[in-house]
C-alpha cells in the first residue's frame, strides 16, 4: 500500500488541481484504462464540489484532506472535511435518471451522487464529532 | 491561507462563436473543462447569445476534455432557456464527455452528432 496525502482549500477553483494530481498518479501507478480514468477522476470532481458547495456552503478557507492510495487490486481516494455532514438520505438514494421528461422539467442538477456512485465500485461516508469521511474505491479489472 | 483564483466565476467570457450557418450559431469553449467553477459563466453566456437572437445553436465540444455535472446541469439548464422557439445540438464529444450522458440519460434528450460536419449536414 502507498499513499499520497493531497490538501486543498475549499474552492472550486482548485478542484481542477486535485483532479490534475489524481490524473498523473493513475495514469503513472495503475492499469486503469481511459474510461476507467475518466470514472476516477469524476467521482473526486463530483465529492469535492459537493463539500465545497454544501458541506461549506461554498466558502472558502477551509482545509479538504484527500488520500489517494494504492493497493495491489485496487485504488481508494479518501477525503475529509471538517463541515456539514450529507443528509443520510441523500448518500441512500441518489438521483434517479429517468426517461421521459418535458423541457420544463428536465433537471439541471442533483446527478453527483448518482455519478459517484455509477463510477466506482464502493462508496462509505462515515462522520464523527469532528470529520466527515468519504471513501471511493475502484478495483483493477482482471 | 491564500485565496485561489477565481477568475472564471462570474460573466468572463468562456464561449466564442466559430460560425454561422443558416439560422445555428456554432459556439465552442475557450476551456477545456466545463465543471463547477465555470459553469455559471457558461449560463451566462448563452443567455447573452440567446438575448442577441441566436436561439438556435450548435455546441462544438471537440475542445473540452471533461464535464461534470455541474457543467452539465448548465447545458441543461440552456437548452431549457433557447426552449421550444430554439434549440441546442452537441457535436464533438469525447468518450468521456458522451458517458457522462449516457450515465445521465441525457443522450436522450439531446441530438448529438459525432462531428460539427455531421450536425451541419442533418440540421441545416
Amino acid at each position: 500500500m502507498r499513499t499520497l496525502h493531497l490538501y486543498i482549500e475549499s474552492n472550486l477553483g482548485n478542484i481542477p488541481l486535485a483532479a490534475s494530481c489524481l490524473r498523473g498518479l493513475i495514469t503513472q501507478e495503475t492499469p486503469f484504462n481511459e474510461s476507467e480514468r475518466y470514472d476516477v477522476e469524476l467521482a473526486v470532481v463530483e465529492a469535492l464540489t459537493n463539500i465545497i458547495k454544501h458541506a461549506y456552503a461554498g466558502k472558502s478557507g477551509y482545509i479538504i484532506h484527500l488520500a489517494l492510495i494504492l493497493y495491489e487490486d485496487h485504488f481508494t481516494v479518501e477525503i475529509y472535511d471538517s463541515g456539514k455532514t450529507i443528509d443520510k438520505k441523500h448518500t441512500k438514494e441518489p438521483y434517479p435518471p429517468q426517461l421521459s421528461y418535458s423541457l420544463e422539467e428536465l433537471p439541471e442538477s442533483g446527478w453527483g451522487l448518482y455519478l459517484i456512485q455509477q463510477c466506482v465500485d464502493k462508496v462509505d461516508y462515515s462522520m464523527d464529532e469532528n470529520c466527515n469521511k468519504l471513501s471511493l474505491c475502484k478495483y483493477f479489472s482482471a | 491561507m491564500p485565496t485561489a483564483s477565481t477568475k472564471k466565476q462570474g460573466s468572463l467570457m468562456c464561449l466564442i462563436i466559430t460560425a454561422q450557418h443558416g439560422k445555428y450559431t456554432v459556439i465552442c469553449m475557450t476551456e477545456k473543462r466545463l465543471d463547477a467553477q465555470i459553469a455559471l459563466s457558461f449560463r451566462e453566456n448563452i443567455k447573452k447569445l440567446a438575448d442577441e437572437g441566436h436561439r438556435f445553436i450548435i455546441f462544438d465540444l471537440t475542445s473540452v476534455h471533461f464535464i461534470d455535472s455541474s457543467g452539465l446541469g448548465a447545458i441543461v439548464a440552456s437548452l431549457k432557456l433557447l426552449g421550444n422557439q430554439g434549440n441546442l445540438i452537441l457535436c464533438g464529444a469525447n468518450e468521456n464527455v458522451s458517458r457522462l450522458f449516457m450515465l445521465t440519460h441525457m443522450n436522450k434528450v439531446f441530438s448529438i452528432y459525432m462531428t460539427l460536419d455531421e450536425a451541419l449536414a442533418i440540421e441545416t
